[in-house]
Order: C-alpha cells, then sequence, then structure tokens
C-alpha cells in the first residue's frame, strides 16, 4: 500500500468528512477504512522516526565551585524536614543561624525552597542569604524574584529606576536602601515630587531599614507633605532619632508640662493643641473632654526620655518617682513607648525592673545580653514561692536563643516550682515550658533530662517538661549534625 | 555476585525512610516521634530493629523493623503500612544510630520472629498443595468450563470491535468537525458499549476522543491521531492468527484482556540486581484512583522494566522499590512485544551501590529518541517510555524549560512542578535525569548531579509560604 497523501492532508479531508471528497483512491477499501489505513501508517511512521530537536538555547554560564563546605548528610535531613513540613518549621531560623555559625552552605537542593522562604518572610531573607553559597548567587541572578539574596549593589540594578513605573519603584526600594541607604534616598528625593501619596507614603516606609541622622532633613520636609499619610509615616521614623530636630521640639514641650523627680513626677496638663504639634504628628482627638490626657501621653511617646535625666538622679530612681505621682497611668505608657522608639536600654530596663510596663515588645527592645540580665534580676528578687511563679510567667518574653549560663539559672527557678507540690491555678506552664524548649541552650540537656526523670508521672509538670525534653533533644541533634561532614 | 560494591541493607537515610511512608502525613507525624525520649526499651540485632512506643499510662505499641527487607510490623490498630510507630523507629534509627544499641531480642520479639518463620511455612505448604496434581474428571471438568469461558468472551469482543470499526467509519464518513456537536455522554456510550463486550482497554481509548474533542486549538490533528490509533488496534485485532505471537498478545492486552497475575508469577522470571531509577503517582481526578509508575533497569540484563501499582482510598502503595536505590530481585514480565511491564515475583532486597554507577546506564537525547522510535515501529501503541538522559543541562528559552546536551534539545514537561530545583542542582553543569517521556518531552522523576547526588522529585514536593 502506497500512502499518497500527508496526515496534514488526511486531516483536511476527516474534517469535513469523506461523504464530500467523492474521488480519492481507495486502494480496495471503503473511503472512510482507506483514510484510517493511511493515517495510521502515517502517524506510526512519524512517531517512529522522530529525531530530536537540534539544540538552540544558550548554556547558561557555569556556577563557580564552592568555597565554603556544604553541610553533612543528616543536618540536610534536618534542613529538608524544616522546609518541606511547615508543623516543623518553628526550627528553621535557628538552623540557618546554626548553618551559619558553622560557615557552611546548603546543597543546591534546598536552595530554591530557601530563597522562596526569604522572599516572603524578611526575617528569613538575611540568613537565607549567609547560607546559599556560590550557587545561590547564581540562581538569584536568574531569577528577578530571588535577586534580593545578592549582596550588596548586586542585589539591585537601579539604573531603570528613573523610567520605571510607581510599582516598580516601590518594589526596587527596600533592596536598594538595604545595599546603599544613602543613593535609595536621594533616587527617592528626586522621583518624590511626581509620585502619588501612596507611593511617596512606601518610599518613607522603606527608610525604616538603615534609617540614620542622614535622613533626618528629607523626613523633616516630609512633615510638610499634603497627604497625611506621608507625614504620618515621617513622624514615626522621626520619632526613632532622639537627635532629630522634632525631638528637641518634643523635649522642649514636655519640659513645659513634666517635671521629672525621683520624689514623685510634677504634671500639668495641655490646654490646647496647636498648629506645630498637629505638623510634628500629634493626632486630634475627639476625646477632649479628659483634659488633654491623650496629648501628653503622645508628646511623652515622642519624647526621649533620656532628656529627663537630670539633677543627678539614677534612671532607677526616676522611674520609681513615677510610681510615686498621680499621673502614673499617663506617665508610664508614654515613657515605655519612647524608650522602646528611640533604644533607651536604661530606662527600658527601669520601667521594667519597676514594674511599671512590661509588655513583650519592651523586652525585645533590648539586647539579648541585657535582657538575659535583667530577667536574672527579676528573678533573683523572687524570694517566695509565689513571686518565683509570677516572675517565671514572663519568660516566654525573653528572645532566644538563651545562653548556657541562663539556660542553667533558669532551670534551677524551675526546679524549685516543679517540685513543690504546690499546685498554682493559672501558671501556663504548657506555654512557658514549650517557650523554653525552643530556647534553652542545647548545653543544657542533660539538666532538663534529670528534671524530667525526678518529677513523678502523675505530675501536672509532667506532659510539659516533657514536650520541653524532646524539643531540645530535637535542637540538640541539629546542632550536632551541623559539626558533621 | 560479581560486584563488591554490594552488601546487604544498604545504609537507611531519613530520606529513604520517607521513600517506604504510605504518605507525607505520617511521615511528619512519624517524625514527631523520633526522638529518644519517646522510646522505651530500644535496640537492634543484626538487621532487627525494636522498641516501644506511646508511654505515658497507655501500655507501649510494640515495632519490630528488619532493616534488610523493610519488613515493619507495629501492634498499633492503624491502617498504614507501615505505621507512623514504624516509620518513627526507622528515623531514629536513620538520625541517630548511636541511641538504638546492640541487644540480645526481649521476649516479644522473639516471639515475633517465631510467627515470621511459622508464616513462611505456611505460606510454602499452600504452594506446595496448590502444585499437586487434581484427579483427572475434576481437571478435566475445569479445563472445558475455562475453555467455554475463553470461546464466549472471543465472540463477544469480536462483536464488539466490529461495532467499534462501523462507530469509527460513521465519523470519518460525517467528518471530524461535525462530531464537536456530540456531548460527553455520547463518547461514554460507545465505551459503556465496549465493556459490555469486555474490552475495557478500547473503551478507554473511546472515552478519550470525547477529552480531545474541541480542546486546545490543534485539537482536530490529535484526534485524527487517537482515530488512527484506534483503528490500528481495530485492524490488528481482525487479523490476529496471521500476527507473530507476541504481537498478539500485545493486541490482545491493549484491548482489554488480561493476564492472570498469579500465572505470571509462576511462570519464569528474570532475576537481576535492578536501579530504580524514579517513581511517579498520579492521581485520577474523576475516581480519586491512585496510580504508581516505578521505572527499573537490570544491571545485568539490561531490562527496562515498568512496575504499576494502584490504589484507592488511600490504601497504601508497594512502597519496597525506593528511587535511587538498587535491589536485588525476581521479576515476572507480562509478555508482549515491547515486555516492560512487570511484577516482582521475589521480595526485593534492597543492595548498596555507588549511586554514581547510575551514569553508565544513561545515554544522550538522540539515544533515547531512537531507542523510543524503535520500540513504536514493533509496538505502534507504546508510549510513556523510560527516560534516562545524561550530560543534560537544564535551559531556559522562550517556549519555556528544556534540557539540553550538546547536540539536542528536549522541552521538560509542563507537570513538572521544580524547575527550579532541577536547574539550582545543575549550577550550568551537565546533569542526568531519569524519568518518563511524555510524547516529545521528558518528565523528569529525578536527576543526579554531582553535587547532590541522586534527588528524586514528587508531586507536591515544593516548599509553600
Amino acid at each position: 500500500m502506497v500512502t499518497e497523501r500527508t496526515f496534514d492532508q488526511l486531516v483536511k479531508v476527516a474534517l469535513l468528512g469523506t461523504e464530500r471528497d467523492g474521488d480519492a483512491p481507495t486502494n480496495g477499501r471503503d473511503a472512510e477504512t482507506h483514510l484510517l489505513d493511511e493515517a495510521a501508517i502515517a502517524i506510526v511512521t512519524r512517531r517512529a522516526g522522530r529525531l530530536p530537536d537540534d539544540a538552540e538555547a544558550p548554556k547558561p554560564e557555569i556556577c563557580a565551585p564552592e568555597d565554603q563546605p556544604r553541610i553533612g548528610a543528616r543536618a540536610i535531613e534536618h534542613g529538608t524536614t524544616f522546609l518541606f513540613e511547615p508543623k516543623h518549621r518553628e526550627l528553621l531560623v535557628e538552623w540557618l543561624d546554626g548553618v551559619a555559625a558553622v560557615d557552611k552552605c546548603v546543597p543546591p537542593r534546598l536552595i530554591p525552597p530557601l530563597l522562596e522562604a526569604g522572599r516572603h518572610h524578611p526575617k528569613l531573607a538575611e540568613r537565607v542569604r549567609c547560607v546559599i553559597g556560590e550557587r545561590g548567587r547564581w540562581l538569584a541572578k536568574h531569577n528577578e524574584a530571588w535577586r534580593y539574596a545578592l549582596e550588596g549593589a548586586a542585589a539591585v540594578d537601579p539604573s531603570g529606576f528613573g523610567e520605571a513605573t510607581s510599582e516598580e519603584r516601590i518594589r526596587m526600594i527596600p533592596a536598594w536602601r538595604a545595599a546603599e541607604p544613602a543613593a535609595a534616598r536621594q533616587a527617592i528625593e528626586a522621583a518624590f515630587a511626581e509620585e502619588k501619596a501612596r507611593a511617596r507614603t512606601e518610599f518613607v516606609e522603606a527608610l525604616h531599614t538603615g534609617l540614620s541622622m542622614d535622613d533626618e532633613p528629607f523626613l523633616e520636609a516630609c512633615l510638610d507633605d499634603r497627604s497625611k499619610e506621608v507625614r504620618r509615616a515621617a513622624a514615626k521614623l522621626l520619632g526613632r532619632l532622639p537627635e532629630s530636630r522634632r525631638a528637641a521640639r518634643m523635649i522642649e514641650r514636655a519640659r513645659r508640662f513634666v517635671s521629672a523627680s525621683s520624689e514623685g513626677w510634677e504634671v500639668t496638663l495641655p490646654t490646647e493643641v496647636d498648629d506645630a504639634m498637629l505638623r510634628d504628628g500629634i493626632l486630634q482627638s475627639d476625646a477632649s473632654a479628659d483634659g488633654y490626657h491623650w496629648c501628653l501621653t503622645q508628646i511623652l511617646g515622642a519624647t526621649p526620655p533620656t532628656a529627663f535625666e537630670a539633677g543627678g538622679a539614677s534612671v532607677e530612681a526616676l522611674v520609681g518617682g513615677v510610681l510615686k505621682s498621680v499621673q502614673r497611668n499617663l506617665l508610664g505608657p508614654g515613657l515605655a513607648g519612647a524608650a522602646q522608639a528611640y533604644g533607651a536600654h536604661d530606662w527600658v530596663e527601669a520601667l521594667i525592673f519597676e514594674k511599671v510596663e512590661d509588655d513583650g515588645a519592651l523586652w525585645s527592645a533590648l539586647p539579648a545580653d541585657r535582657r538575659e540580665a535583667l530577667f536574672l534580676r527579676v528573678l533573683a528578687r523572687a524570694t517566695s514561692h509565689v513571686s518565683l511563679h509570677r516572675a517565671l510567667f514572663h519568660l516566654p518574653k525573653v528572645d532566644g536563643p538563651w545562653g548556657p549560663e541562663f539556660s542553667t539559672r533558669v532551670l534551677h527557678a524551675m526546679q524549685k516550682l516543679t517540685s513543690s507540690e504546690e499546685r498554682l491555678g493559672e501558671f501556663p506552664a504548657f506555654a512557658v515550658l514549650r517557650d523554653a524548649g525552643r530556647k534553652l541552650s542545647p548545653s543544657s540537656l542533660p539538666q532538663v533530662t534529670k528534671l524530667v526523670a525526678h518529677t513523678p508521672d502523675q505530675s501536672y509538670w509532667k506532659k510539659s517538661l516533657t514536650d520541653c525534653l524532646e524539643l531540645l533533644e530535637r535542637r540538640a541533634t541539629m546542632v550536632a549534625a551541623l559539626q558533621e561532614e | 555476585m560479581t560486584d563488591g560494591k554490594e552488601k546487604i541493607a544498604g545504609a537507611w537515610t531519613a530520606e529513604r525512610v520517607a521513600g517506604i511512608a504510605p504518605d507525607p502525613a505520617t511521615v511528619t507525624r512519624a517524625k514527631g516521634l523520633a526522638f529518644p525520649s519517646r522510646w522505651i526499651g530500644a535496640g537492634r540485632m543484626a538487621t532487627l530493629l525494636w522498641g516501644g512506643v506511646g508511654g505515658r499510662g497507655r501500655t507501649p505499641y510494640q515495632v519490630v523493623a528488619d532493616l534488610a527487607t523493610a519488613e515493619v510490623t507495629c501492634t498499633c490498630p492503624s491502617r498504614k503500612k507501615p505505621c507512623k510507630h514504624g516509620l518513627a523507629l526507622l528515623f531514629l534509627y536513620a538520625d541517630q544510630p548511636d541511641v538504638i544499641r546492640e541487644n540480645a531480642p526481649p521476649n516479644w520479639v522473639e516471639d515475633w520472629m517465631q510467627k515470621r518463620v511459622a508464616a513462611a511455612e505456611r505460606r510454602a505448604a499452600r504452594e506446595a498443595k496448590k502444585n499437586e496434581p487434581l484427579d483427572p474428571e475434576t481437571k478435566a471438568k475445569r479445563e472445558a468450563d475455562a475453555a467455554k469461558r475463553v470461546a464466549d468472551r472471543e465472540s463477544k469482543v469480536a462483536a464488539g470491535v466490529d461495532d467499534l470499526a462501523l462507530f469509527l467509519r460513521d465519523i470519518v464518513r460525517q467528518g471530524v468537525a461535525a462530531q464537536a456537536e456530540h456531548s460527553y455522554r455520547y463518547w461514554d456510550e460507545m465505551g459503556a458499549r465496549l465493556v459490555d463486550a469486555q474490552a475495557p482497554g478500547l473503551a478507554k481509548m473511546v472515552r478519550s476522543l470525547g477529552e480531545i474533542v474541541h480542546v486546545g486549538p490543534d485539537w482536530a490533528p490529535r484526534f485524527v491521531e487517537a482515530l488512527a490509533r484506534i483503528h490500528l488496534l481495530v485492524e490488528a485485532y481482525r487479523r490476529i492468527d496471521t500476527l507473530e505471537a507476541e504481537v498478539a498478545v500485545e493486541v490482545r492486552s491493549r484491548i482489554g484482556f488480561r493476564q492472570s497475575q498469579s500465572e505470571l508469577r509462576d511462570g519464569p522470571g528474570v532475576e537481576d540486581t535492578w536501579w530504580v531509577l524514579g517513581r511517579w503517582q498520579r492521581e485520577d481526578a474523576d475516581d480519586g484512583m491512585l496510580t504508581q509508575r516505578t521505572w527499573l533497569y537490570g544491571t545485568r540484563s539490561g531490562r527496562e522494566a515498568l512496575l504499576l501499582d494502584f490504589s484507592f482510598n488511600g490504601a497504601p502503595l508497594d512502597s519496597r522499590f525506593t528511587p535511587g536505590a538498587c535491589v536485588k530481585c525476581e521479576l515476572a514480565f507480562y509478555p508482549g512485544s515491547w515486555p516492560v511491564r512487570a511484577l516482582a515475583k521475589t521480595e526485593p532486597e534492597i543492595v548498596t551501590r555507588d549511586a554514581d554507577d547510575l551514569l553508565e546506564i544513561c545515554d544522550s537525547i538522540r539515544a533515547n529518541v531512537e531507542r523510543n522510535g524503535r520500540t513504536i515501529a514493533r509496538q505502534p501503541w507504546a508510549g510513556g517510555f523510560c527516560a534516562r538522559v545524561r550530560d543534560v543541562v537544564p535551559v531556559k528559552n522562550e517556549r519555556g524549560w528544556a534540557l539540553r546536551d550538546d547536540r539536542h534539545e528536549v522541552a521538560i514537561s509542563e507537570e513538572h512542578e521544580d524547575r527550579w530545583g532541577l536547574f539550582g542542582m545543575s549550577g550550568g553543569r551537565p546533569i542526568a535525569v531519569f524519568g518518563e517521556w511524555q510524547d516529545d518531552a521528558i518528565h523528569p522523576w529525578a536527576a543526579w548531579s554531582e553535587d547532590d547526588g541522586y534527588v528524586a522529585f514528587a508531586k507536591g514536593r515544593v516548599a509553600t509560604w
């Protein structure tokens, strides 16, 4: 049998039907069967004789060899679990820090999921950058969404900023600001006038990264922007710069209404909100009936607390004076907000220690060593069972990871609590111990093991302690695996 | 065995443990139990591992695992095989082998070992009984019944095939363009008729015509191609007596005559050490059936083998053939002109081999395509060929992702989700890719690179945030 029609011709005939194609040769068969015969031969010949396409796409440039060693097989398993199983993800941050600490990098297999993780979580981005090695940078160059992982100026290509749309500019700014703070701010300043309010707000908010006094003149000018959102964003950032002109104006105002003293702070309330205050970001409130409390709280929240350090009294004594004041409920939140925003660590510590304010954010405003030292002071003050119990209640506010010495002391206190028969109603043992399992130093594993062993099965503490031990064991294994080849 | 690298009970890594799990959720649960503090009396002797898990007031579940055969049993009531406890013990062993010390087995492990021996003996006895000769009368009757069943079915199928031939001719006479007006049901009804005619293979092909009609811009040539394939099978069946025996078997199996698995297992097999090149699971959107395809390659025989496994309602799939492993096992092959589909005749035993040896059984894109072409020439319905290419670099071009070697280029199937994973493994350097050909594209199931070694991909195994 000879195939005379090509497959394309056969398809054309088949589309319309053989009814309308009367005169085709049929090779002794009916026209339909003949067409199917030909088609069958055509497809088999075509499929069997097919050759692959010639290579056309250029090969990518070859990635430079890795100069950091890669983590070992067991560590790879751990990382794979953290990345691919969301339930086990709580240890990912610590694992990444661990990889960076031993100065190793991850194998190529784990890089794409890590780059994705960093893209969605800014808190992971910097850590991801540290562990992806040459291969990771090579990959980041090939995927626009992963450019953030490139170091310094390579992470951004600001050449197109001038011609870019607002959306593109908003996307470019954070990485550029992180890499080159001054250049990024200058670009923002140059483009500012032509942008809409939303983009201007985003630009100002982006200055949070790498904020310094160099940004102050621009931010000060933004206080006169025509958009309320821009003004508010600028005021918020200026509220982190104790040397700024806005801070100086706030100090001046605060001194008008408040006089600090270890014997009890004197407070007079403002009677009006002037235009200068509004310009500095004090928000109007309808509740003027309560005598401008809200106004003074805002002024205090924007005043560097160090401005009150005069007359030789220690910060702690001054905070003690807050407690003696009738307006302590007004002073406390204001001072706490300002101490946190301006990074006035002495004030943060004193406010927590004197129990004026103690929310978690305030604790987080302290660097790790001061945070641990402060908690130990709080712990040392706890003499009774009840006060120990109250102190440990605050333990989750102390961010991890905890050092070996701190871990030992905390566990020692915990032992006192768990060995007591006295059952304390509201203590969230599970939450506190689970949190501790995440933060305790792996070196304290033997101590926790002993604590669990000495706790009777029927004890209220047993399950929480076991969970804590389990988490700690898992972390200890993880850390040990990172040392292996 | 000449290969000195082989030894029983290859290394148990967490990846390998995950490979025998029934599903990802069980892996997650098992990892939550893989800590020394969860286990009571864990120990090992030779290839046996055991331990108690649970505690906290309950009687612990008792787990035994044999590292050589990957046999895992547990006293818990879970339907999953192996259950999370069994996997957890293996994870613990993989992660912290020193925690599980060499020890004398406790009584309950001894009991388990005895039961295992007894079960093997009972199985052997059953086999022996099956092979005993029957009395002549029963034997004759059974044979006569069987012959009648076969004859009945042949005539039913022949009638179905004639019916289908008419159906195809009508389509071509009226024109393919006119087929667009038929609803899904039209093709389903013809399919149902073929099922009644006991030709399920043909039924499936006809139903899939309904999925091509008016789907996508170039549906017409694909439709004509599908028609021509069915036609070829119809014509082949009508002259089956003139075909070579192997081709005839192939045609019958395509039409839907099924080979009995027990008969196959009783027949001759091929004993070899097989590389498990890769495996893929796919769920049918309509009926939820899970299909698992596993490609093997015999290191001595040089034969390709395809294992198929099906599961409904979350029943566990065969997890004994771990991707990237090398297993010693006897396989029975389904007969035909492209005999790749196979069944395990004996329990697979994992042996240790250097994964770098995998490269030796790969070749160029061109050699793969030519091999596929030769198979099609012998067996025109063949498709879904084993892909094993080396020295390829993943590249991105305007049309999408592709693999290229020095001379040729082949598209990467859309079904492959982890393109960046593949690209990252390569870093611009050549890698080897294992998987399956989907028409003109390769669907990578696994890859090998110098940096990562063998890495298996799986559906849904992409981190989400």
